[in-house]
């Protein structure tokens, strides 16, 4: 091994990867733009829809008989609903009415109704449309709008009949008192924690992947393997440097991706979501720890990936390769960011790559962690980086892996 | 320089190189000729370390290419048949990386580069992506990257392959000149006109062996032919073949 030839090889794959632009586009480009945009878009569109929505006022349509005129006066009068009367009509034309659009709902009295101001069941009947959002809000602001109504007539009758409201109110809630010591670092934490498992697991794969290839099959489909196999370079000197620049270009993504994405979460989504507030409450121990975590995974990343690489027999086949790792990666990913905030895993899942990795990260942004997973982690990811290296070297050293074309 | 005795390669089952013997000595230029398959681009790879013999030895400025192949690989140039350059690197900066890799550095380091663009004619294209280059181009980087470390052993695949008239005539100079400075030059073609103007001796390889070597008036009376590509068909495609031809 000779560090002069480890620092000469890393710097050429450094030099060619900062010269290709797919690379660039893998390591600044997605980290710092694509996944942040997709991060921000959905809620940030889904919030602007849902405010466009509210302003729209829902059209409700009293059709079959009189509506109670107390009933009529307060739908009349309440934002967010306009009030439509026409009690000549049927139900048919009504459900052709809501077919068309022309309106979100439809109420009529029911046959078996028998309300009086002071007693009886005011019966209704509503028709809409599950299909349409806007008729769906509309029952729901109708619904809201009779339990009001309905409450001030139960308090009435038991008024007029000298009874407490207590009567027909036997339990209520009066205040909740959230004990969560910090809820807007909490939520923080956990919308990380949902997030940043998958997308740092991603980047670990993608964000080094055309270094990986270049460095393996590409050199392979070049011809310039051979002529570097000829210099005078110990097999071990030219693995890890070119495992070298692979972690560093993968590092350098990975970190990109968790700082944008924090920032993204943390600092752009509350202010660009109308009163949400988010704060991120982790140690600088756990920064830092959190960073180590990844490096190692990096490193296990780049040396499965380099071996891939030289395995292959030309780019494309290595990019099939790499997209089965993809894959590989983003089903634990994506179990442990959508499926398991709050579950706990048996202690052997804790040695099991890539998924050690992404239980770690989440809890220590939920605050959860223990130094036990920490360290059982650590270790087989040092082991298995290891092992990894070892095969790649393993492949450098084989005649018919790396002649195999 | 290069001493190779009985050496074999198989791949599974199948024996690509049979029992070579070669022998180049300083300032001798030897051709390996043969036939496309014949196993010449296997032979190359023994000698320079990247193909592990499965039987003989073979030893490079007294360097045993099984034992000490980092050694071996300090005192040859190898030219593959591909110059397998890094496109988006310069020039320069392919020959800075190979100098590096041969533990050569700072002024030493960028003086040779300078000196060897110079006599390539390459130094105005010194700070220019190999990629934009023309194949000719490129096999002068690639030759200057074979005596960048002034090794004392050449050993080239082909070197005129796919290059015209003006490129491979520069070649055929270059592999003159190294000889005269007293350079050890194995190099395999098969282009006949070639190795009669540049060989010391020829070695002719057909299905993994050696069919004849000597001076070339000593393979041409072995094959009983007048020109050294009629003693290559004679000898690597069959007396046969070199009546046909006659014809």
């Amino acid at each position: 091994m000779n560090r002069e030839h480890i620092r000469a090889i890393w710097r050429k794959e450094m030099l060619e990867t900062l010269r290709d632009k797919r690379t660039l586009y893998m390591m600044v480009l997605l980290p710092l733009v694509i996944m942040p945009l997709l991060v921000l878009a959905g809620p940030v569109m889904m919030e602007r829809q849902f405010r466009q929505s509210a302003e729209i006022p829902a059209k409700v349509l009293w059709i079959g008989s009189e509506a109670p005129a107390d009933l009529a006066a307060m739908f009349a009068g309440v934002d967010g609903i306009e009030w439509l009367l026409d009690p000549g009509l049927t139900e048919a034309e009504a459900r052709e009415r809501l077919a068309n659009g022309d309106i979100d709902a439809a109420i009529a009295l029911a046959d078996s109704s028998s309300y009086a101001m002071d007693e009886g069941t005011l019966e209704l009947e509503v028709i809409f449309d599950a299909s349409r959002s806007g008729s769906t809000r509309a029952v729901s602001r109708v619904e809201a709008l009779l339990q009001v109504w309905s409450e001030r007539i139960t308090a009435e009758r038991l008024a007029a009949r000298g009874l407490p409201g207590s009567l027909v109110e036997p339990v209520r809630i009066v205040a909740f008192h959230d004990i969560t010591p910090d809820p807007d670092g909490f939520l923080g934490g956990m919308l990380l924690a949902s997030l940043l498992p998958l997308f740092g697991a991603l980047g670990a794969v993608a964000g080094g992947m055309y270094t990986a290839l270049d460095a393996g099959a590409g050199e392979k489909e070049r011809n310039s393997l051979e002529s570097l196999m000829m210099a005078p370079v110990s097999r071990t000197s030219l693995v890890l440097g070119k495992f070298a620049a692979i972690w560093t270009v993968t590092f350098a993504a990975v970190a990109l991706m968790i700082l944008s994405m924090t920032v993204s979460v943390i600092y752009l989504l509350p202010r660009l979501m109308s009163d949400a507030e988010l704060a991120l409450r982790i140690t600088l121990f756990d920064a830092l720890a959190l960073f180590v975590l990844m490096g190692l995974f990096v490193a296990l990343s780049s040396a499965v990936q380099l071996s891939m690489s030289v395995y292959a027999r030309s780019f494309r086949e290595g990019q099939a390769y790499m997209t089965v790792l993809t894959f590989a990666v983003m089903l634990p990913g994506m179990y442990v960011s959508f499926g398991g905030l709050e579950s706990s895993y048996a202690l052997w899942t804790y040695a099991v790559p890539v998924l050690n990795v992404l239980l770690v990260f989440q809890e220590t942004l939920t605050a959860t962690g223990s130094a036990l997973h920490w360290i059982i982690t650590l270790v087989s990811l040092a082991v298995s980086a290891a092992a990894a290296l070892g095969l790649a070297l393993y492949c450098f050293k084989k005649e018919n892996v790396v002649f195999r074309a | 320089m290069i001493h190779a005795t009985g050496l074999e390669k198989r791949f599974g089952t199948k024996v690509v190189v049979k029992g070579i013997d070669l022998r180049v000595e300083p300032g001798e230029v030897v051709g390996l000729l043969g036939p496309n398959g014949a196993g010449k681009t296997t032979t190359l790879r023994m000698l320079s370390t990247t193909l592990l013999p499965t039987a003989g030895k073979a030893t490079i400025a007294g360097y045993d290419v099984v034992r000490e192949p980092e050694k071996v690989r300090t005192s040859i140039g190898v030219l593959p048949t591909d110059p397998g350059l890094y496109g988006r690197l310069t020039a320069a900066e392919n020959l800075r990386f190979y100098g590096k890799l041969n533990g050569m550095h700072g002024s030493q380091l960028e003086k040779r580069i300078d000196e060897l663009l110079e006599q390539f004619g390459l130094k105005e294209v010194k700070n220019e992506r190999t990629d934009t280059f023309s194949k000719g181009m490129k096999q002068k980087v690639a030759l200057a990257r074979c005596i960048l470390h002034d090794p004392p052993v050449l050993i080239l695949d082909e070197p005129t392959a796919g290059l015209d008239v003006l490129a491979s005539r520069g070649v055929i100079h270059f592999i003159s000149e190294a000889r005269r400075q007293g350079r050890a030059i194995l190099f395999s073609s098969h282009y006949m006109l070639e190795a009669e103007r540049v060989c010391d001796k020829v070695a002719i390889i057909g299905d993994g062996r050696i069919l004849a070597s000597g001076s070339i008036d000593k393979v041409c009376r072995q094959a009983n032919a007048s020109t050294l590509e009629d003693a290559f068909i004679a000898l690597a495609y069959g007396e046969s073949a070199a009546a046909g031809v006659a014809q």
